[in-house]
């Protein structure tokens, strides 16, 4: 399977900001371990992500963005529903690798000092 | 622990007596139980072996680390589920809520019924027996008071508000912090997990570990077992010349293991069982903090009879925010209280039967759908969780079932579910944690992959020691039945050997 492709990585950037627009750094070792670590099935599905939702999230205003997420994450198909969630999935480890970062880099600067 | 090194530059071959596949329970007690006669076994792992000071930094880290697939192996059928196996010597043990149960005595019963001569072979006294040595070998207790944190004192609380049996957990752990760390590797080490408990003995008994090592096949010569086929860390080939080999490397590998081997004779592969869980989240209107106690310290033990077996579920950060409503502000809202959220979860034992196979490029392939009755279980079990939140003081409880209100303040609403929730598996949002029954253990050989003394029935040298030969699920955590039983099989190992 080859790497995220760097549009491929803004979409789904673009995605994560819809779901949790509080700040995240995303960092590239973060994209790598994903890459690395997900299973066929969570590579494509993260593709049809990237893809279906976060090539076309995009083009929505800011404020229609998360009432389509959300919409879509309650819809009747089983599909749009598990996309949310796995966009959902990534989100939050994404946004969970940063804090932990930044705690390390906190308390091994207060190891440091 | 003795772990063996090789340089990951080139192929290699090498010889053993007894090569045991897969270092987590079902390897680590095999290994065990074959060093204590003397046979000095070589286990070859595929994942690596981790320090506990490097373990429990997130969700994240752990899942991508220790989980096989980043936890996301999936099932292939109408809704594909996410089954969870740790890879990491030590195996799942690593990862694991060190959740400890016998095996139940009418699990047994109906084993014999189906096979009376397991009733012969393998009887309860001696599973019983040897299910103590491996209580007191890992010092299994119900979780103290002090250690249980709240979201584990709530599950108490509503089952006592219900009427429900319920009980502290009985955990393989000495010296436990209580961190709720468990599912992410105990970051202070005091999960007796195998790396640090039975392959440590048997390291001192003269056992060998190889981590990062995947096994490909077993080699044989159509009647008896001479060794493995392997690929390094590197990825060169790797052979191992042994007298037996034993395969303990979980109720989905090991069954690829046969199959890759020309082992394809049915019902290899067939009769995969489960126990797939469903969660509900609640919220509180006093900080729960699920991310301290015990990560599974409580659980109710009044359904098991039903095959619903409840227990107090910790979530990290990450994982815990994944379970939170919505999408965009409402989620950082959400968030922004995840203190306030309690988790419980579900083990159903379905009666479902799946299927092993092998897929692309030789990883497994697992065909599972659950029938009509075990969804019935499940939406009772989702009405259940959500009333025992309710009984414990939650404000408002998330069943996160598919169809049904996203948000349940009232007992009645949450009773409503076990009538009107869907019976579709893509209605509820499920994780499979125990896998059996892939290489069944029977005295005919048309219907077993495996003699009830755990050996192939059409190879010699061949054992299986895992979850694979249970004949059903346990409808209970099956890692002290697992440990039991591995035992046995290496003792039977041992015995034919001399």
């Amino acid at each position: 399977m080859i790497g995220w492709l760097q549009f491929e990585r803004v979409w789904l950037r673009t995605l994560i900001d819809v779901i949790l627009p509080g700040p995240i750094d995303v960092r590239p070792e973060f994209w790598a371990e994903l890459e690395r670590a997900s299973p066929p099935l969570l590579r494509i599905g993260l593709r049809i992500d990237a893809w279906l939702l976060g090539s076309w999230v995009g083009l929505l205003s800011v404020q229609r963005r998360e009432l389509y997420l959300d919409a879509l994450s309650r819809s009747r198909f089983y599909l749009p529903r598990q996309l949310v969630f796995t966009a959902k999935l990534v989100a939050c480890f994404a946004r969970s690798s940063q804090e932990t970062d930044d705690a390390h880099r906190h308390f091994g600067s207060i190891e440091g000092s | 622990m003795h772990i063996v090194t090789l340089d990951p530059s080139k192929g290699h071959e090498l010889e053993a007596g007894v090569v045991v596949v897969g270092s987590g329970p079902a390897g680590a007690a095999a290994a065990f139980a074959v060093a204590q006669a003397g046979l000095a076994p070589l286990v070859i792992e595929e994942g690596a072996l981790f320090e506990p000071s490097r373990l429990g930094q997130d969700g994240f880290r752990a899942l991508s680390q220790l989980y096989r697939d980043l936890g996301g192996s999936l099932t292939s059928g109408p809704a594909p589920t996410p089954f969870l196996q740790g890879r990491a010597v030590g195996g799942t043990s690593v990862m694991n809520g060190a959740i400890s149960w016998r095996l139940p005595k009418h699990v047994h019963e109906e084993w014999c019924r189906d096979d009376p001569s397991l009733e012969g072979s393998l009887p309860f006294d001696l599973v019983e027996t040897v299910t103590d040595e491996v209580e007191t070998r890992l010092n299994i207790r119900p979780t103290p008071p002090g250690i249980a944190g709240r979201n584990n004192e709530l599950l108490a609380q509503g089952a006592q508000n219900l009427g429900l049996e319920h009980r502290p957990i009985s955990r393989n752990v000495r010296g436990c912090e209580g961190r709720g760390q468990c599912i992410e590797g105990c970051p202070a080490g005091r999960k007796l997990s195998m790396d640090r408990s039975y392959l440590e003995a048997a390291s001192v008994l003269g056992a060998r570990v190889l981590p990062e090592t995947t096994v490909l096949a077993v080699e044989h010569d159509g009647r008896r077992a001479r060794g493995i086929i392997a690929r390094t860390r590197g990825g060169h080939p790797l052979r191992i010349r042994a007298k037996v080999v034993i395969l303990a490397a979980s109720a989905v590998q090991t069954p690829v293991l046969l199959l890759r081997s020309g082992l394809v004779r049915p019902p290899t592969g067939f009769g995969f069982q489960a126990h797939p869980g469903v969660s509900v989240s609640g919220f509180f209107e006093a900080p729960v903090e699920v991310w301290r106690g015990a990560t599974q310290g409580h659980e109710v033990i009044g359904l098991v009879h039903e095959g619903i077996k409840i227990e107090a579920l910790g979530f990290d950060r990450a994982i815990a925010s994944t379970r939170l409503l919505g999408v965009g502000q409402r989620l950082e809202e959400a968030m922004a209280q995840l203190a306030h959220y309690a988790f419980f979860g579900a083990a159903i034992r379905a009666r479902a039967r799946g299927r092993v196979s092998v897929g692309l490029r030789g990883k497994p392939r697992v065909e599972y759908s659950l029938l009509e009755e075990d969804l019935s279980k499940m939406r009772r079990a989702v009405s259940v969780l959500g009333q025992l939140m309710l009984a414990a003081g939650a404000e408002r409880v998330f069943p996160g079932v598919h169809g049904f209100a996203a948000e349940v303040r009232h007992p009645v609403a949450m009773q409503a579910i076990e009538r009107t929730g869907r019976l579709s598996p893509r209605a509820y949002q499920s994780v499979i944690t125990h896998m059996f029954g892939t290489a069944r253990m029977g005295s005919v050989r048309e219907s077993a992959v495996v003699r009830p003394d755990f050996r192939h029935h059409d190879l010699d040298r061949l054992y299986v020691a895992d979850s694979s030969v249970f004949p059903s699920n346990t409808g209970v955590n099956p890692q002290t039945s697992i440990l039991a039983l591995a035992t046995l099989c290496g003792r039977e190992v041992a015995r034919a050997q001399a």
